[in-house]
């Protein structure tokens, strides 16, 4: 079922249609806050409570409007992990070499070399940097979508885009040489 | 470099969740239903009538304690009038003008002090000669009458006795040669 026709119902209290989005939508969120806050138990308690907000900030959305649902929750989710780095002063979203050591989740990236890789180029980008790479790279959002999150304007992000790949090309040339 | 990142993208969009999606749901619909709804303080109707009020209070303080020589002072005094009297009007002072016709009093005394009618009787008595009275605040007197009377202690000789007030004698000496030889001259008078 479409996004507008599930966002009016649960507008109209119907939780079905809410649960039915919260499905949708859940391991986006989840995923999303999982590689921001480098922590399992963090991660699911912030895309939970960001249901939780977007379900109060409900009536507020307008499916007419230019924002998409998705979009809509990724802002709440973005916003909530700022809070709570700032809250908690951990800051672990800058130090992505630590997933690395993590439990059984990230174990695979141990056994691929390439991973690894990543993990290190992720870490030497800085904070917006990094979320333009999940948001646009990995979630594959459209363009103007990502903007909205970030708050940014649609010709800012695509300079910020071809900076970073740019960027992101030295890194890899810098650690593990131009054959990369 | 690019296989490099689509394998990482690859881990990622596999990332797994540490529970069921319908455990999720119902623990997200559980909060929801939980969530206590906001206070009324939060209310727009709440916070618009609070700062009103706050806004009123001051605008009011204002007026009553709004100096003579302010402009808010007409506002206080039309006030007044509205209400009628039922604020006290402070008047610090009164000035006596002179030739203003006084009442009888029932003390043969002339005193200064003003009559304990209020001011509106002392308007009517005094007639025009209210509008050319100074501005008690800006005219010399009025600021007297500001100040508080300052005692100025005067000294008081106690009784000179003869030979007895040892204080009289401690004076006299202390006096000029002049005034001892008077005090001698007075003292064979009298022996005589």
């Amino acid at each position: 079922m479409e996004d507008k026709i599930l966002i009016k119902r649960a507008q109209k209290g119907d939780k079905e249609a809410y649960g039915a989005l919260y499905k949708k939508y859940f391991q986006k969120i989840y995923r999303y806050c999982r590689i921001n806050t480098n922590n399992e138990e963090l991660a699911k308690d912030i895309s939970q409570e960001c249901f939780v907000k977007a379900y109060k900030k409900l009536s507020d959305f307008k499916t007419e409007g230019v924002w998409s649902f998705q979009s809509f929750l990724f802002t709440i989710a973005r916003n909530m992990i700022i809070d709570n780095s700032r809250r908690k002063k951990e800051a672990d979203i800058e130090d992505y070499e630590n997933l690395q050591s993590n439990e059984d989740l990230y174990e695979n990236f141990e056994r691929n070399q390439n991973i690894y890789k990543m993990q290190k180029v992720l870490s030497k980008l800085d904070e917006n940097e990094r979320q333009i790479v999940i948001l646009r790279y990995f979630e594959e959002l459209p363009s103007q979508e990502v903007a909205r999150i970030l708050g940014i304007n649609d010709g800012a992000l695509r300079v910020r885009t071809f900076r970073i790949i740019k960027k992101i090309k030295t890194i890899f040339n810098t650690l593990y040489g131009a054959n990369n | 470099m690019e296989q490099i990142i689509k394998d990482y993208k690859k881990v990622y969009l596999q990332t797994p969740i540490p529970m069921g999606i319908d455990e999720g749901l119902m623990e997200v619909l559980g909060r929801i239903e939980n969530t206590p709804s906001r206070p009324f303080y939060y209310s727009r109707i709440f916070m618009t009538v609070a700062v009103l009020l706050l806004f009123m209070t001051g605008a009011a303080s204002a007026v009553f304690f709004a100096p003579p020589t302010s402009s808010l002072h007409a506002v206080k005094v039309a006030a007044q009038k509205f209400v009628g009297n039922v604020l006290p009007t402070p008047t610090p002072f009164e000035l006596e003008t002179p030739g203003t016709p006084k009442k009888a009093e029932p003390t043969t005394t002339p005193t200064n002090t003003p009559s304990p009618t209020p001011e509106k009787n002392n308007q009517q008595q005094n007639g025009q000669n209210n509008s050319n009275r100074p501005n008690p605040a800006r005219s010399v007197k009025g600021i007297q009458n500001f100040m508080l009377p300052t005692v100025v202690p005067q000294k008081v000789n106690p009784p000179v006795i003869q030979g007895t007030n040892p204080s009289s004698e401690r004076k006299n000496e202390n006096s000029s040669q002049g005034n001892a030889n008077s005090q001698e001259k007075s003292n064979n008078g009298k022996k005589n």
